[in-house]
């Protein structure tokens, strides 16, 4: 289909920065500002679109993996709904990328109330299934986002491309047991 | 249906309670979360204020006209504004700069002033109250080089919004001859012949600061007191934030639940008293270029009586490091690299660091950080609110390596 979506925001693109930017008044610092910003975030915008329905996939497997350790460090959580809920979004091939991402905030929830009132020993058996399978979303995020320009020191995050690739199937039969 | 639709729900589809709160979902928060008074108050009035309309452009001649009841209610009207224009800088307020013509405080010395209107946004990116920064100004006024600060209309009885008027101060946030490529400060680099004399300035003052907490409290009305062998104040400063991730989030967080628990479980007892600054970093006080001298601290809108640790973590998160010229070491707020940073201010400042502390303090200011930028900066751009929204929406994304420097920090602690 043309124009496709990479072509409009492309055109939208040139015409700011060609056409728009260089007739805003110098003087005007918040609106150059904003201009930039605007730039910045269309062009990461562009970037992202190919790729964002898997990136919310690969998140939400990494919820499920969460929850997996929650479950089996404290009994009675109650994450069973939820849990069936992600994976049967996940088996649905025509699933967007929103419907995808409400389920992982839906799981979310629900594995933070699983913490709530946790004591010294109940934080303690969560503590390796907490930090340790946060970090993998979260340097994928990282990933996403590095374009921003807040990452200290960008070497020790993986690139996008390597971070959206499929786990190993072990670790997805893992994550969908 | 756009409008709810991008308002009122959350990823999840259901409709938000945050969106649209209800005085029951209000009063539970308020009930799990007890903070300071007067931070209560502030944050329960953006709760009521959340269904009215976001920012929209207001004309300065709206500004002009309310600077004028405020200033007409505390000296009459004997004066007249010149030079008046919009400011930038920051992503939480609007300011716009003007020269009063007046006769001075006590309306026998006639002068020109030149003044900054420092007004609130419909919803910030942290809500706090002005009245709090009115007296704080005042009480460190011969202290510490702040800027004068003249009036506060602090519930936006004459302008559209809770607002202050400070004195303008010469001075720059970051070297000319060295731009930042970043909003608001973050990466900050004044170069190596700056660096070391605005490092030891910054040290000693706010050491200065923080010797200081006491004795300020008669002066402080707004402010809950601290004690010493109390876990009180920074309980409540955790409370705060947990409240306002409780208030405005659009997801949960299994690692934010997880750290807010331990900041809980492992608050320590406070070991002195001291005013901290809150938003203690680079870029947060501004400098003359020629003589090197700070000539103002700013942003004091989230000090609280509480421990000194929490600025230095804060001024140490990795949003405000960067590499050495030579690539070998992370400067702390731009400065020195950690152990020389924290030396420096045990000698400057008389007070010892600990160790211990300053790591669940690094755990605090993250989360702090990541509500901020992270939730709060979302829920505000969604909601249309402030005017600068496209700036907050790019913070955001600075909440992430944040929350990395969280779970670092937390594997060590619980190791």
């Amino acid at each position: 289909m043309n124009p496709d979506l990479d072509l409009q925001l492309k055109v939208v693109l040139k015409a700011l920065g060609d056409t728009v930017g260089p007739a805003i008044d110098p003087s005007n610092q918040l609106a150059r500002e904003q201009f930039g910003l605007a730039l910045a975030t269309l062009n990461m915008v562009r970037e992202h679109l190919p790729v964002q329905r898997r990136f919310v996939r690969r998140q939400l497997e990494d919820a499920l993996r969460m929850a997996d350790g929650i479950g089996a460090a404290i009994g009675g959580v109650d994450v069973a709904s939820a849990v069936a809920a992600a994976k049967a979004i996940l088996a649905d091939p025509e699933a967007e990328a929103d419907e995808i991402e409400a389920k992982r905030t839906v799981l979310n929830e629900a594995l933070s109330a699983a913490i709530t009132g946790l004591d010294a020993a109940g934080l303690q058996s969560v503590r390796d299934t907490v930090l340790g399978l946060s970090r993998p979303a979260l340097e994928r995020t990282r990933a996403w986002f590095a374009g921003a320009g807040f990452e200290p020191g960008v070497s020790d995050v993986r690139p996008l491309s390597t971070l959206l690739e499929r786990a190993s199937a072990n670790a997805n039969d893992g994550a969908a047991a | 249906m756009e409008k709810i639709l991008d308002q009122g729900c959350g990823h999840s589809g259901a409709m938000d309670p945050r969106a649209a709160p209800t005085e029951a979902f209000i009063g539970s928060v308020r009930h799990r979360f007890p903070i300071e008074t007067e931070i209560d108050r502030i944050l329960t009035r953006k709760m009521r204020l959340r269904t009215k309309p976001g920012y929209e452009p207001i004309p300065m001649d709206r500004l002009v006209a309310g600077l004028k009841s405020l200033i007409s209610s505390q000296i009459g009207s004997d004066f007249a504004f010149s030079r008046v224009r919009w400011l930038t800088g920051g992503a939480s307020k609007i300011q716009i700069a003007f020269d009063l013509e007046w006769k001075g405080m006590g309306g026998d010395h006639a002068q020109v002033t030149p003044m900054v209107l420092r007004m609130e946004p419909p919803e910030s990116v942290v809500e706090t109250s002005r009245a709090r920064e009115f007296e704080l100004i005042q009480a460190l006024d011969g202290i510490l080089p702040v800027p004068p600060c003249f009036w506060v209309d602090a519930e936006g009885e004459y302008l559209p919004f809770p607002a202050l008027v400070y004195g303008f101060v010469d001075g720059v946030t970051r070297p000319t001859n060295l731009p930042s490529a970043q909003v608001t400060g973050i990466g900050l680099n004044y170069g190596p012949d700056l660096r070391p004399i605005l490092a030891d300035q910054f040290l000693e003052q706010i050491g200065r600061v923080h010797r200081m907490g006491a004795d300020l409290t008669a002066k402080l009305p707004h402010f809950d007191s601290a004690q010493t062998g109390s876990r009180d104040a920074t309980l409540k400063q955790v409370n705060w934030w947990r409240r306002v991730w409780e208030e405005d989030r659009q997801d949960d967080d299994p690692l934010m639940e997880f750290a807010y628990q331990w900041l809980v479980a492992n608050a320590p007892e406070l070991d002195h008293v001291s005013l901290v600054h809150g938003d203690c970093r680079n870029g947060n006080f501004l400098f003359d270029e020629q003589s090197r001298l700070i000539t103002a601290w700013l942003d004091w809108e989230l000090a609280y009586l509480g421990d000194r640790h929490q600025d230095l973590a804060w001024s140490m998160q990795t949003a405000f490091r960067h590499r050495s010229e030579d690539g070998t070491q992370d400067l702390m707020a731009g400065f020195l690299p950690e152990n020389a940073y924290l030396e420096r201010y045990e000698q400057l400042s008389g007070l010892a660091v600990d160790r211990k502390r300053l790591r669940y303090f690094s755990v605090l200011a993250n989360y702090m950080s990541i509500v901020i930028t992270g939730c709060t900066g979302c829920r505000v751009a969604r909601g249309g609110k402030t005017h600068q929204d496209i700036v907050v929406s790019w913070l955001a994304m600075v909440s992430y390596p944040l929350a990395e420097q969280m779970r670092q920090t937390l594997e060590e602690a619980t190791r």
